[in-house]
This record gives structure tokens, sequence and C-alpha cells, in this order.
């Protein structure tokens, strides 16, 4: 089983499934900074400005870390980052249940009817939590873009 | 290790900083938009939410007790009449009756109303609850007069 956590292989697949959603939700929520910011004020937990300041920055960090997940470039901060982040989402999530607000999460559509908040985000984020620590503690940097250019260089004309 | 990939997640932190911003320049959005945030809420409620009924939607959800009716006007107009069955939730008082909105069904329709077509408070009433995670509002815009006048199911009564 040790094995298994520890192969290329698999520290690859566990990049691919964060980077993606990474790219995927930040993408999604950069295009429209004030309905990311509305749904941050949604939670009640932060003021307009500071809605307004996390809508402008968040969704960049989440790209950028998904990207550097997914190429392997700096992606063990990358995966820091991811998990700080999951942290703060999961957080954000189950107090705004506990406080029984009926709100979408803005996860990865800014539309209030679709992604409505429930438990079952909660335990998708801390499956996710457990993807990135596993990233942040890989020892494998196989299949990342500075280890094909670091074989590149070493040796430009591999034999076939 | 660690302290590698701290260093790592500020040089991410510090960039996505420099392009967010720089994004929102460009694109005169977030900090550097021309309206407000509630602004932009207000136009997003109601482009996401077609959320002003007519009289006639209005008196539907009424006779099928299929809404709870909320009434934005000064306490001593709800005294005088409202629509019967509304509870009185002023637009002035609504920091004050953070309790009471406190107990509202999260699940059930509101639906807001106001004196009439000259006044906004339904819709803001209607912005103000949004805000607070009531996704299930309609703003009855015409209101008071235009129940009363249709000579529909009122009271009198203390809110």
């Amino acid at each position: 089983m040790k094995s298994l956590f520890a192969h290329p292989v698999t520290v690859l697949a566990g990049r691919i499934l964060v980077g993606l959603l990474f790219i995927l939700a930040g993408a999604e929520k950069m295009g429209d900074t004030e309905a990311f910011a509305l749904s941050i004020m949604n939670y009640q937990l932060s003021s307009e400005s500071v809605a307004t300041l996390l809508a402008t920055v968040l969704p960049w960090v989440e790209f950028l870390a998904g990207l550097a997940i997914l190429t392997g470039v700096y992606f063990r901060g990358a995966s820091l980052i991811a998990a700080l982040s999951l942290v703060l989402f999961t957080g954000a999530v189950a107090t705004a249940l506990l406080r029984r607000l009926d709100i979408s999460c803005g996860c990865f559509t800014q539309d209030p009817a679709v992604g409505k908040i429930s438990w079952l985000k909660v335990a998708e984020n801390s499956g996710l939590f457990l993807v990135t620590l596993f990233l942040l503690n890989s020892r494998s940097d196989a299949f990342t873009l500075p280890s094909f250019l670091k074989r590149w260089h070493t040796d430009p004309h591999p034999p076939a | 290790m660690m302290r590698q990939a701290v260093r790592e997640a500020v040089g991410i932190v510090i960039a996505a900083t420099v392009l967010g911003f720089s994004y929102t320049a460009v694109t005169a959005g977030g900090f550097f938009a021309s309206e407000s945030l509630r602004a932009a809420k207000a136009r997003r409620l109601s482009a996401l939410a077609p959320s002003i009924i007519s009289l006639a939607e209005a008196r539907a959800l009424f006779d099928s007790s299929a809404a709870l009716f909320i009434d934005a006007r000064h306490e001593f107009d709800y005294r005088r009449g409202h629509i019967r069955g509304a509870i009185s939730l002023p637009l002035s008082q609504f920091d004050h009756d953070q309790p009471m909105i406190r107990r509202l069904p999260k699940d059930r329709l509101l639906v807001v109303y106001c004196d009439g077509a000259g006044c906004n408070s339904s819709l803001d009433l209607a912005g103000k609850l949004y805000d607070q995670g009531f996704s299930n509002i309609r703003v009855f815009f015409s209101g008071w007069q235009d129940w009363y006048d249709s000579h529909l199911p009122v009271e009198k009564s203390s809110p």
C-alpha cells in the first residue's frame, strides 16, 4: 500500500485531479469579480471591501496554483495554497450550514440557483484536502515540467 | 522542504495579486468598478431571478397560501392596514429586527411589498433579505395601493 501511494503515477493522478479542479474554479470566477464578491458576502463573514479584495485575488491564486500543480512547477507551494484554501472554504461552508444560510457556494459557478451548499460540499472539500496533503508530502518529481526540461538539457536527443 | 513550499506559495500569491489587480483594472471590475457592489447585487438579483410579480401573481400566491407576505412599510402604516396575514418588517428597522428575521423560514417563498410603485422599500428589503441568505423572494412592486384598490383581503392589527 505504501508503494502505491509513493508511486509517481499516483502523484500524477492527484496532481491532475487537484490541478484541473483549481484551474476550473479559478477561471470561472476571474471573469466576474462582482459576482464572486457577492458570493463571498453571502457568507456574512466579511465586509464589502474584504469581499472585493478576496474576489480580486483569490480566483488568480486558484488558477495559478492549479496550473502549478498540473505542470509540476512550484507544485508543493501550490499544494500548500490548495490545502490552506480548502480549509478556509470548508470552514466557511460549514459555518454557513450551521447558521442555516440558504446560499450557493460560488465554487464553480456564480449562478445562485446552482450549487447550493450542503454537507456533501464539506465532505468533497475534505477529501480534496487529503489529496493536497498527499501532494504536499510526496517525494516524486516525475512527470513534472522541470523534470522534463532537466532531462532534455542533460540529453536533448535521447536515443529512439 | 516545507520552507521551500512556503516560499513558492508566497511567490504564487504575489503573482496572483499582481494579475488580479491588473485584470480588474483593465476590465473595470472589483475596486475599479464604476458602481458599488450593492448596486451590482440589485442588478444581478433582477437579472438572475425575475423577482417582480404582478397583482394577479401576488393574489394567486395569497390564495394558495404558497407565500409569506412581508410588509416593508413603516409600522404605523402597517397598523392602519395590510395584506391579510402579512408580517411587518419595516426597512428602517431591518437591523433592529434581526432576531425576527432569523426566525423566518428559509425554505418558504417570501413576497415583499411596500406602499406601491412610488416606493423602493420592497426592492431594498428584498435585497437585504437576499444578502442574508434568503433566495426565494418575490417583490410585489405595485404593493399595498394596488392590493387595497382591488378590494383584496386586508386586515388591521398590531404587528
